[in-house]
C-alpha cells in the first residue's frame, strides 16, 4: 500500500504560504508566535497579581491609571480574581500549549522521524485556526460588561455557575476551552498517526529521539482527556445557559439538586493528566539535550521511555489527590495517596536517567544545555514538594496555601518554561536559518533563573506560613501581616523574572533578521532534522532517509570520520 | 523537484483507520465522562427519579430506538452493496438519512414533552440530564446526518479508495452513535 505523501506544490502567496499553509514548519511557527503572544499577556497578568500581593491597596505603576482609571490606578478586587484566573487558563491552554506542544509538536515531529509532513496537513491547519478561535473568544470575554471570568482557572462551581459570576465572560471561558479542545484534539490525532505511520524506514520506537516520545504520549494523553474536560464545560455551559441543574446544589436547584463536587470530579479526571500534557515534551527534550551537549549516548535511554510511558499510564489514576479536602472517604484517599507515591519511582527512573547522562560528560554548556540543566534542577524541587501535597495528612494543611502555587509553578511554569526556552535556544537555528546570540542567551538564562527560584520558593515559604491562596488582600488577616516583606521579596523577583525576559524579546527580533548565518549542523548532533539544510525545503526530505542508528551515538571511540558523533542515517560504527 | 509517496508497511493500517480509531477514543470518553456524571447524580438520590418526578413516557423514547435501529440497519445494507448495486444502496442511504431526520424529530417530540409535563430542564437533575444528554446526542446526530449527505456521491466514486474509507468511517461514527442511543435509552428510561 503506498500513501501519496506530497500533494500539494509549494505555496506562492502571502496568505496561501503564511495564513492557510499546509505547511507542518509553518503551523508550528505560528503556534510559536501564537504562544509567545499570550505568554507576554499571561506575563503581564502575573505582575499585576504581585504587586497587588506586596502593594496592597497602592496603584499600579505606569499602567495603572491606563487600565484601571475608575480606582486611580489601583486592581479592584473583582479584577484580581479576573486575572489570577486568566493568567492560569491562558498561560496553560493558550500559552504552554501551544508552544510545547503546538509549535514543537508541529516542527519538530516530522523532520525528526524523517517524514515530508504530518498525516493530515489540512487537519493540522485547521487545528491552528480553531485554536486562534479560541483565542479571540477568550480576548473578547474581557471586553463584556462584567469582564472575563473569575471563578480561578479550575472554573469550581459554585463559583463558576450563575449564582457565582454571572454575566457573559465565564461562559465565554467555557466555550473557549471547548473550542480549543477540539483543536488540541484534532492536533493530538495528527501527531500519533504521524508517529505511528511515517517514521522513516529501519526507525522502531525506541530508536525515536525522546523528543518524539514525550510529544508521542502527550498527544495520546490529549486524545483521551480532553474530551473530559469538554464534557464538563459543556454541562457548565448549559447550567450556565439553559438552566439545567448539574452543578447546583441546595437552594440554587429545586428537588433532585446537582452536585458542585461532579465538577471537580470531570475537570480532575482531565486535570491531572493535563499537568503531564504540559510537562511530557519538555521532559522529552530535556532527556534529548542532555545526551545532545554531554556528547554522551543519553543513559538508559529505553528506560527513560519506559518511564514516561508509565507516569502518563498512572497519571490517569490519581486525580483523587486534588480533592482530599472534598470530604472523600478515607479508603479512597488512602488509595489515590498510594497510586500518587506509586509515580515517584518511574519519575525516579527518569531522573537517575538524567543524571546518569549527564555523568562524567564533556558536558558544552551552550544555552540549550543551560536550560536543560535549569529544567533538572527546578523539576527537581517541583517534583520533591509534590510529595508533600501527594500524602494526605500534609496536603490537608497545605491544601488551596501558596505551598501549591508554588509547588505546580515549580513544576508546570518553571520546567515548562525552561524546557521551551531549551527548545527555542535549540531549534532555532532550524526554523529560520539563523543563530541566536549565545552571550543574551545566556544573560536571559541566568536572570530568569535567579527571579524564578525567587518567585517560587518564596511563594512555598509563605505557603508554608498559611497564606492562602487566590485572597485580594490577605494581610487584612494579622497572622499573615509579618508575610509583606517576603511577599515584597517575591514581587521583586517576577519583576526581575519579567525584566530578564526582554533580552530574550531582544535576542529572537534582532536574530530573526540580523543573526549569524547558521552552519548546517550547529549542535553537532546526528538526529534527522540536522541532516537537512536549515531552513528545510518544502517538504523536508528530498529522499526520505534510513534510518541505521539510534538518535544519542556519541562518543563511540571506533568512529574514525573525525566526528564524536554520528547521523542517524549513518551505519552503527563497531 | 519530484516528490515520492511513500511506502508504507503491506500489514500496516492506513494512517486514516488509524486516526479515525483515535478519534473514537476521543468520542468514547465524552460521552463516557458524561455518563459518569449521570451515574454519580443518580446514585447520590436515594430514588430515582426524585421525590416528586415521574417516569418519562416511554412513547417517544421507543420511537426513537427503532428509528435509530433501522437506520443502522440500512447504513449497514448500504455500505455491503454500494459497489454492485446502485439501485439499491441509494434506497439504502436515502431511507438511512431519513431515518435520521425522523430520529430528530422524536427527539424534538420528547423534549417538547417533557417541558410540557414539567419536566423542562430547569426543573432539577433528573430533566437536566435527560435533555441535555439527548441534545448531545442530537447534536452528533446531525453532524451524522451531514457525514451521511456526503457518501451520496457513491455512484461515481465506488472504486475510490478515499471513498471507501469514507464509508466505512461514517458507518463507525453512526453505528457508534446507535449504541450510545441505545445506552441511553436503557439507562434513563427503562431502569
Amino acid at each position: 500500500m503506498t500513501y501519496a505523501h506530497g500533494k500539494h506544490a509549494a505555496p506562492t502567496t502571502f496568505l496561501s504560504k503564511y495564513v492557510f499553509s499546509y505547511d507542518h514548519k509553518v503551523i508550528g511557527k505560528q503556534f510559536l508566535w501564537y504562544g509567545i503572544f499570550f505568554l507576554g499577556i499571561g506575563g503581564m497578568m502575573a505582575l499585576l497579581i504581585r504587586w497587588t500581593l506586596a502593594f496592597p491597596g497602592e496603584a499600579f505603576p505606569v499602567l495603572g491609571n491606563l487600565l484601571f482609571p475608575h480606582t486611580n490606578g489601583i486592581v479592584p478586587p473583582d479584577t484580581y480574581s479576573m486575572l489570577f484566573t486568566l493568567h492560569g487558563t491562558i498561560m496553560i491552554f493558550f500559552a504552554i500549549t501551544p508552544i510545547l506542544i503546538g509549535a514543537f509538536g508541529n516542527y519538530c515531529i516530522p523532520l525528526m522521524i524523517g517524514a515530508r509532513d504530518m498525516a493530515f496537513p489540512i487537519f493540522n491547519m485547521l487545528s491552528f485556526h480553531i485554536a486562534v478561535l479560541s483565542g479571540a473568544l477568550l480576548l473578547g470575554s474581557l471586553f463584556t460588561p462584567l469582564g472575563g471570568a473569575a471563578g480561578g482557572w479550575t472554573s469550581y462551581p459554585t463559583l463558576s455557575t450563575l449564582v457565582g459570576s454571572p454575566g457573559a465572560g465565564q461562559t465565554l471561558w467555557c466555550l473557549s476551552i471547548f473550542v480549543l479542545g477540539v483543536s488540541s484534539t484534532m492536533g493530538a490525532v495528527n501527531y500519533i498517526t504521524t508517529v505511528i505511520c511515517f517514521r522513516a524506514p529501519g526507525m522502531g520506537y525506541f530508536d525515536m529521539p525522546l523528543t518524539i516520545w514525550g510529544l508521542w504520549l502527550t498527544a495520546i494523553l490529549n486524545a483521551i482527556f480532553l474530551p473530559v474536560l469538554g464534557a464538563g464545560v459543556i454541562l457548565l455551559t448549559f447550567d450556565r445557559v439553559f438552566g439545567t441543574t448539574f452543578f447546583l446544589a441546595g437552594a440554587a436547584a429545586t428537588s433532585g439538586s446537582g452536585d458542585p463536587i461532579l465538577f471537580q470530579h470531570v475537570f480532575w479526571i482531565f486535570g491531572h493528566p493535563e499537568v503531564y500534557i504540559l510537562i511530557l515534551p519538555a521532559w522529552g527534550m530535556v532527556s534529548d539535550f542532555l545526551s545532545f551537549f554531554a556528547r554522551k549516548p543519553a543513559f538508559g535511554a529505553k528506560a527513560t521511555a519506559l518511564s514516561m510511558t508509565t507516569i502518563t499510564i498512572l497519571s490517569t489514576l490519581v486525580y483523587g489527590h486534588h480533592m482530599f479536602t472534598t470530604q472523600m472517604s478515607p479508603l479512597l484517599t488512602q488509595t489515590f495517596m498510594t497510586l500518587t507515591m506509586t509515580i515517584s519511582i518511574p519519575s525516579a527512573i527518569l531522573f537517575a536517567n538524567w543524571l546518569g547522562t549527564l555523568y562524567k560528560g564533556s558536558i558544552r554548556f551552550h544555552s540549550p544545555m543551560l536550560f536543560s540543566m535549569g529544567v533538572v534542577f527546578v523539576f527537581g524541587l517541583g517534583g520533591l514538594t509534590g510529595l508533600y501535597l501527594g500524602t494526605v495528612s500534609t496536603d490537608l494543611y497545605l491544601h488551596d496555601t501558596y505551598f501549591v502555587v508554588g509547588h505546580f509553578h515549580y513544576t508546570m511554569a518553571a520546567s515548562v518554561l525552561l524546557g521551551g526556552y531549551a527548545g527555542t535556544y535549540f531549534w532555532f537555528p532550524k526554523m529560520f536559518g539563523r543563530m541566536m546570540d549565545e552571550k543574551l542567551a545566556k544573560i536571559h538564562f541566568w536572570i530568569t533563573m535567579v527571579g524564578l527560584n525567587g518567585v517560587f520558593m518564596g511563594m512555598m515559604v509563605v505557603g508554608f506560613a498559611g497564606m492562602h491562596r487566590r485572597l485580594y488582600n490577605p494581610f487584612v488577616y494579622e497572622f499573615l501581616e509579618k508575610l509583606i516583606p517576603m511577599n515584597k521579596f517575591i514581587t521583586y523577583s517576577a519583576l526581575l523574572m519579567g525584566v530578564g525576559q526582554l533580552p530574550f524579546v531582544w535576542n529572537f527580533v534582532y536574530s530573526l533578521y540580523k543573526g549569524k548565518k547558521a552552519p548546517a549542523n550547529p549542535w553537532e548532533v546526528g538526529t534527522l532534522e540536522w541532516t537537512i539544510p536549515s531552513p528545510p525545503i518544502h517538504y523536508n526530505f528530498e529522499e526520505i532517509p534510513t534510518v541505521k542508528c539510534g538518535p544519542h551515538e556519541f562518543g563511540n571511540p571506533k568512529l574514525d570520520n573525525g566526528r564524536d558523533f554520528q547521523y542517524q542515517t549513518e551505519e552503527l560504527a563497531k | 523537484m519530484t516528490i515520492k509517496s511513500m511506502n508504507i508497511n503491506e500489514t500496516m493500517k492506513h494512517p486514516k483507520e488509524i486516526a479515525f480509531t483515535i478519534l473514537m477514543v476521543s468520542w468514547v470518553m465524552l460521552f463516557a465522562a458524561l455518563f459518569l456524571a449521570y451515574a454519580l447524580l443518580r446514585f447520590k438520590e436515594s430514588q430515582w427519579p426524585p421525590m416528586g418526578f415521574e417516569e418519562v413516557s416511554l412513547y417517544w423514547p421507543i420511537i426513537s430506538t427503532v428509528l435509530v435501529v433501522i437506520s443502522s440497519y440500512t447504513l449497514y445494507l448500504f455500505s455491503k452493496n454500494y459497489k454492485s448495486n446502485v439501485s439499491k444502496s441509494k434506497k439504502y442511504l436515502y431511507s438511512t438519512i431519513l431515518l435520521g431526520i425522523g430520529f430528530l424529530v422524536s427527539q424534538k417530540m420528547l423534549w417538547n414533552e417533557m417541558n410540557s409535563t414539567g419536566l423542562d430542564v430547569g426543573s432539577g437533575t433528573f430533566a437536566s440530564i435527560i435533555q441535555a444528554f439527548s441534545w448531545i446526542h442530537a447534536a452528533h446526530i446531525f453532524m451524522g446526518i451531514i457525514a451521511l449527505c456526503w457518501l451520496l456521491s457513491f455512484k461515481t466514486k465506488a472504486n475510490d479508495t478515499n471513498f471507501n474509507f469514507r464509508v466505512i468511517h461514517v458507518s463507525k461514527f453512526w453505528h457508534f452513535l446507535d449504541i450510545v442511543w441505545l445506552l441511553m435509552f436503557v439507562t434513563m428510561f427503562l431502569i
